[in-house]
């Protein structure tokens, strides 16, 4: 292939690349596919064919059009826009490029808008396969580079034969001569310039890409790669702590919401989105955390079944607040038309607080306020703190969902830090990492508590139980967020089914929330679900005993939609066919008897409300794919969840849970998951396929992109990189190390011992060393063409001892007898006879026979040069010694025609004297 | 053994350092991860390029060889040989720049300006040689000196080049523009010899006897092939015979010129002295006759041998630095040498000037000298402007 050629192809792919590296910073592959169209079709029709040529004039007019159009959008507002379009500038020069006629400058100005290319896709926030694809662009980038510096190395030296040439006088063998007089042909002649022929292009270009100049390549590409990774991670940053990347728009969480809505999670469902990624870690000893089965995190808790605008769903109480008839008052149920309104409520005299309580402990508004500071100390205090850090504050700030219409009653939970833990004992830390959403709610495994990393904009709100950032409440980030929780729920990697409730001390107040708490959900409409009821009322029929305890009946109610062919799992909820006079979760246990785990979860928490049993709906993640290779699991949008924590008393909490562990007063919550196949005893789904396995090893990259590239802030650097450094050069480090090191070579040393003396061993190594010696001879030998030194050495000891006539000793004594050959060669010499690469003894002899008898007055001269090539032949090929006699009479004819040879050739350099002296006379 | 040698950052280079510290700038700035990735992927090949150009010149021996003599005209190769001294690192594309320049000096008839070449060196392994070639041909006699020598290379990036400029020199002498002579040029040798135009009859395809075998060279018969040497050789042999005829000649070169020489009369000095190499060279390769050339220019000179290689170079290399004269010194050149004509030799004069040997008649140096005068009648006058020329000698 030419050269040139090379170098077009080398370009076209790079251009291609850095297209494709827009393409996926911008997310959109428009601009891409138009210069892989360009740089395809260039090569072919433009530089291959040459049908295809922009002149400059027309090139130019080209550019200026595509600055006009960059222009317009350059002047939108928005740092993202305005390098996009200048990346959009770069692709319209680019083909305009590609379709003039090249030369090394146009070539250079390709690669540079390239690389000017990636730089502006670089400032992109971009995801893993920009990396990927940017090693890639940096191989071809290379190999590009190379390739045309060899071109270009080619064309410089060409030129210095056209210049040569050169003056516009060209070669005199450029310009015929005929019919010219001589004087003429000489003016001529003397007209032109020196002449300069190099090896074409071709073969100097092929001697170059011959010699291992692709090994040349990749050891460049490969150095370049340890150099780039060395000089990023060890290039101090600036103490910054946010990266100002431009970030990528967020995602919507369609999976989960903070409210349910029947019949809109078909498609949902199905969305294969990571939504974060979650790793649990013991607490104490910092190791990973095996779990068994699957974990369920929970990220909002839904109390409220109701019915508005004819769409039925549960809704999460996020105020202190009942439900009102008229939606009026500081407890009344936000909502101006009666339509908005739920379609039952429990009178709101049942949710007034105590009367002591409203006044000593300010829900009014002229009480005091505790001060921020004793808050935050009050969060730091591990035992006993949560009930007095969880006394009502006023509320200072708007939230999502239902308010109170009046401030001067109202009566919110205010947010507030997470706490620690009661005690230190079975604590799981789960660090997580969220992708960028457009919610402010956390997910974790309850219960939760706040660890020695858990950042401060960690926030639970008592009321709604909704874990949230508070940074993002208002204003959802752009960019992946990470935090870190302790749980207390794990027992031998077992998320335990019973979780303590939230308030750890008695207090009259606690008393009054756990009560109204109790009492809103037991909200329970009878004429809309009399199905429900009835089944209710059967399976506890069955169940209820005197003195049973409440988890029973939970159980059994949840083991009702459980049982095999009763209740069908499914997504696709359109071809059911709907009572619409009936509720959607009545017409579900009675008639239809399909759906998903929000359809499970409703039917089971209202059939628990039906039997006088506690019940919300839980709204999370329940996730059961683990990536082996970077120990977490990866959540995805389908991993979304509902399901239904029943409340227990005290008592019964005490019974479900294992000795030791944390108890609350106010009794706890068993969570119940009623969707077939969705049970806490699901096993993690540890993927073993190929195709699986790849998934996750580029979903551990895709998180270390994110981290340690991406993300690699200053404190990042110094926790990773600086400390890890520092540590290794420690020597405490390898204090644990070298002592074991040591212990095993004592070990390996006093089994040696024991295995050398033994009699079997000494023989197998023996013949070990034996064999290994033959094949280092063997290996020396052939590589050098001879034994080695020591073997030389020994074999020719050997040989003198056994004092014989070895082959080699008489091939020796041969090669000194056919001396008088090689004096017969070096006789001829001074005569210009020299015997040729090629030529056999005989040949030359034949030559040399009729040499000599021209030019020596010897005697049968020529007989002589026959027999002795005769003699040396019948020496040399067959083996047969030479007679003393026969080697002398030889020995003495040579002498004769060496004196010979001698005397002619001073005549001949005296002839030649004469001649000189004559012409100089 | 390369020295001092100097590292320059290349145009292409300074257009990558510019992008690069671009983009270092704005990661720094803007604290974008990926740009300081980008600056880390350039930075390297940068970095590399700088040590490899740096040691790719280092332990070098670089040599140029060059013949002693050429002709004008005719391509010659000028190889330069390296060889690489180090243990592990191969030298690669390394570019060797020459120069070929007239050498300054008033007797010298080379002219002309600089002529610059360059060949390129693909690799050079560790601890061997290897060498290039290019061919330059020169188009004027004269002595040539070659060098410096530069070497050079960019490998493998061409952002930063390392080069060495070595003093070897080498001179050169260009000899005479040869031309061919045509069958009439015997036939001219032939023809004044007997006084008439004789036929040659050869019998058979041979003209003398066997004398031994030789190379073929330009213009033997195809029937002097020796078929059998030739197949055991791989090369063509002919056999080489004793011409019976001999043309043993006296050559001699008047390269006068006008006092006000204009380029035509240059151009005839030239062809002069071309034609004139030409039958030197011609005779001396067919070897065995008797050749004396005289040359009335400077430096003025009188050469006389058998016509062996050997010979017909040395005169080669002094018609190489002969140039013309205004002064007449042609007639006491021949009158000095017309007497001494050996029996058979034929003397010949080849002038830039036009007219005939009636010049020499009326010069002192003949007159009243009748020995002299019939002495004369066997020369042949050659004026190299006139159109028998053309008939003669061609290129």
């Amino acid at each position: 292939m030419k050269l040139e050629r090379l170098v077009q192809i080398h370009v076209a792919l790079l251009v291609s690349i850095g297209a494709l590296l827009l393409g996926l910073a911008q997310g959109d592959l428009l601009l891409s596919v138009m210069v892989i169209f360009a740089a395809i079709t260039s090569v072919i029709f433009t530089d291959a064919l040459g049908w295809l040529r922009l002149n400059r004039g027309l090139a130019n007019v080209a550019a200026m059009v595509a600055l006009f159009f960059s222009l317009t959008d350059f002047l939108e507002a928005g740092l993202r826009s305005r390098l996009l379009a200048v990346a959009s500038l770069l692709v319209y020069l680019q083909i305009i490029l590609f379709y003039q006629r090249k030369n090394p400058r146009l070539y250079w100005q390709l690669i540079i808008l390239s690389l000017l290319q990636v730089v502006v896709s670089a400032a992109l926030n971009v995801p893993l396969g920009f990396g990927v694809l940017l090693i890639l662009y940096a191989g071809v980038a290379i190999s590009t580079l190379t390739v045309f510096f060899v071109h270009r190395e080619v064309v410089r030296i060409t030129s210095f034969s056209r210049r040569s040439r050169g003056g516009g006088r060209g070669s005199w063998r450029d310009r015929p001569l005929t019919g010219l007089s001589g004087p003429q042909v000489v003016r001529r002649l003397l007209d032109t310039q020196a002449l300069v022929k190099l090896p074409s292009v071709r073969r100097m270009a092929g001697q170059t890409l011959e010699r291992g100049l692709s090994f040349q390549v990749l050891v460049l590409g490969a150095t370049t790669l340890v150099f780039a990774v060395v000089l990023f991670f060890s290039a101090p940053r600036l103490d910054s702590a946010t990266r100002r990347a431009l970030s990528r728009p967020t995602q919507s969480v369609v999976g989960f919401s903070t409210e349910i809505r029947l019949n809109q999670l078909r498609d949902v469902l199905q969305s294969n989105e990571t939504v974060m990624r979650v790793a649990f870690r013991d607490h104490s000893t910092e190791r990973p955390y095996e779990i068994t089965g699957v974990p369920y995190l929970r990220g909002s808790v839904l109390s409220d079944y109701v019915t508005q605008s004819g769409q039925s769903g549960w809704r999460q109480r996020s105020s202190w607040a009942a439900p009102s008839p008229h939606g009026l008052g500081p407890w009344g149920y936000r909502g101006s038309s009666s339509a908005d309104r739920p379609s039952y409520f429990v009178p709101t005299s049942r949710y007034l607080p105590p009367e002591s309580v409203r006044k000593g402990r300010g829900f009014s508004p002229q009480a005091p306020r505790p001060a921020p500071g004793r808050l935050r100390r009050s969060a730091g205090v591990r035992e006993g703190a949560a009930a007095e850090s969880q006394a009502p504050r006023e509320h200072d700030g708007g939230d999502e969902g239902e308010e109170p219409t009046e401030a001067p009653r109202e009566v919110r939970w205010q947010s507030h830090r997470l706490l620690h833990p009661p005690n230190l004992d079975f604590l799981v830390r789960q660090e997580t990492i969220v992708e960028p959403l457009d919610q402010s709610v956390l997910f974790a495994v309850t219960p939760v508590f706040a660890g020695h990393t858990t950042s401060r904009d960690v926030s639970l709100d008592p009321l709604s139980k909704r874990l949230y950032s508070q940074s993002r409440r208002n204003t959802p980030s752009q960019r992946e967020y990470r935090y870190d929780v302790v749980t207390s729920a794990f027992r031998g990697g077992l998320q335990l089914e019973v979780t303590p409730h939230v308030f750890r001390s008695r207090s009259e107040w606690n008393d009054f929330c756990v009560e109204q708490e109790k009492l809103r959900l037991l909200q329970f409409d009878a004429r809309r679900f009399s199905r429900l009821q009835e089944m209710a009322e059967e399976i506890g029929r069955e169940h209820r005993t005197a003195g049973s305890r409440r988890a029973v009946l939970a159980r059994a109610l949840r083991d009702h939609f459980l049982e095999p062919g009763r209740y069908q799992y499914t997504l696709d909820l359109g071809s059911i066919v709907r009572d619409s006079r009936l509720d959607p979760i009545e017409d579900f246990v009675a008639n239809h008897r399909a759906g998903h785990c929000e359809y499970f979860a409703s039917a089971l928490a209202l059939m628990l409300r039906s039997q006088g049993i506690p019940a919300r709906v839980v709204v999370g993640f329940h996730c059961d794919e683990f990536n082996l290779i970077g120990g977490y699991y990866q959540v995805r949008q389908h991993h979304a969840h509902a399901w239904v924590e029943a409340y227990l008393d005290p008592d019964e909490v005490r019974e479900e849970l294992p000795p030791g562990s944390d108890t609350s007063p106010y009794g706890g919550w068993l969570r119940l998951d009623a969707t077939p196949g969705f049970g806490a005893d699901r096993a993690t789904q540890v993927r073993r396929g190929m195709i699986q396995s790849i998934d996750e090893v580029l979903d551990y990259a895709q998180v270390l992109w994110t981290d340690y590239i991406l993300g690699l802030t200053a404190s990042r650097q110094r926790e990773s990189i600086y400390d890890t450094v520092t540590e290794t050069t420690d020597p405490n480090t390898w204090e644990p190390w070298l002592k074991q090191f040591s212990e095993q070579r004592q070990a390996l040393t006093r089994w040696l011992s024991r295995q050398l003396l033994h009699p079997r061993t000494l023989v197998l190594l023996s013949l070990a060393i034996v064999l290994a010696g033959v094949l280092w001879i063997r290996v020396v030998t052939r590589r050098s063409g001879q034994a080695p030194p020591v073997v030389r050495r020994v074999s020719r000891w050997t040989a003198r001892l056994r004092s014989q006539d070895t082959d080699r000793a008489r091939r020796q004594r041969l090669a000194n007898q056919i001396v008088f050959y090689r004096r017969f060669e070096r006789l001829l010499q001074p005569l210009g006879l020299t015997r040729r690469p090629g030529q056999t003894p005989r040949e030359f002899g034949s030559v040399a026979a009729d040499r000599l008898a021209a030019v020596v007055e010897l005697p049968h001269s020529s007989d002589f040069a026959t027999r002795l090539i005769e003699t040396f032949y019948r020496v040399r090929f067959g083996r047969v010694e030479l007679a003393t006699a026969e080697r002398e009479s030889l020995e003495g004819e040579l002498v004769a025609l060496e004196q010979r040879v001698t005397a002619h050739l001073e005549r001949q350099s005296a002839a030649a004297e004469r001649g000189v002296a004559r012409s100089d006379g | 053994m390369l020295k001092r040698r100097s590292v320059r950052i290349c145009p292409e280079g300074v257009y990558y350092a510019c992008v690069l510290g671009f983009i270092v700038v704005g990661a720094t700035l803007r604290d974008i991860n990926l740009l300081f990735v980008l600056a880390g992927l350039m930075v390297g090949p940068f970095l590399f390029n700088w040590r490899m150009v740096a040691l790719s010149l280092g332990r070098l021996a670089v040599d140029r060889k060059v013949a002693d003599y050429v002709t004008a005209g005719h391509p010659f190769p000028v190889e330069i040989g390296c060889e690489n001294q180090r243990r592990r690192l191969g030298s690669w594309v390394l570019v060797f720049e020459d120069a070929v320049v007239p050498e300054p000096g008033d007797g010298n008839p080379a002219e002309g300006e600089v002529t610059r070449a360059g060949v390129i060196l693909p690799y050079v392994a560790p601890g061997s040689r290897s060498q290039a070639a290019y061919r330059l041909t020169l188009p004027r006699r004269g002595r040539y000196r070659f060098g410096p020598l530069q070497v050079s290379t960019r490998f493998p990036l061409g952002l930063l080049k390392a080069s060495v400029r070595l003093p070897k020199y080498g001179r050169i002498l260009v000899g005479p523009r040869l031309g061919q002579l045509t069958p009439h040029w015997l036939h001219l040798l032939d023809t004044q010899r007997f006084g008439h135009q004789q036929v040659q009859h050869r019998q058979g395809p041979i003209d003398g006897d066997y004398y031994g075998l030789r190379e073929w060279q330009p213009g033997d018969s195809k029937r002097w092939i020796h078929w059998r040497a030739t197949a055991r050789l791989g090369r063509l042999a002919v056999r080489e015979f004793e011409r019976q005829q001999e043309h043993d000649l006296v050559l001699i070169l008047d390269l006068w010129v006008p006092p006000e020489a204009e380029p035509a009369d240059r151009a005839r000095v030239e062809l002069a002295i071309s034609f004139s190499a030409t039958v030197v060279e011609e005779m001396s390769r067919r070897g065995r006759s008797r050749l004396t050339v005289a040359v009335a220019g400077e430096p003025a000179g009188c050469w006389s041998g058998r016509a062996t290689p050997v010979f017909g170079r040395q005169i080669l290399e002094r018609l190489a630095m002969v140039h013309p004269i205004s002064e007449d010194r042609l007639a006491a050149l021949v009158g000095g040498m017309v007497l001494d004509v050996p029996l058979g030799a034929r003397l010949l004069v080849v002038s830039t000037r036009s007219g005939n040997l009636g010049h020499l008649h009326r010069s002192a140096d003949f007159a009243d000298k009748l020995r002299h005068q019939r002495a004369l009648a066997n020369v042949i006058w050659l004026d190299v402007g006139s159109p028998q020329m053309n008939h003669l000698f061609q290129w």
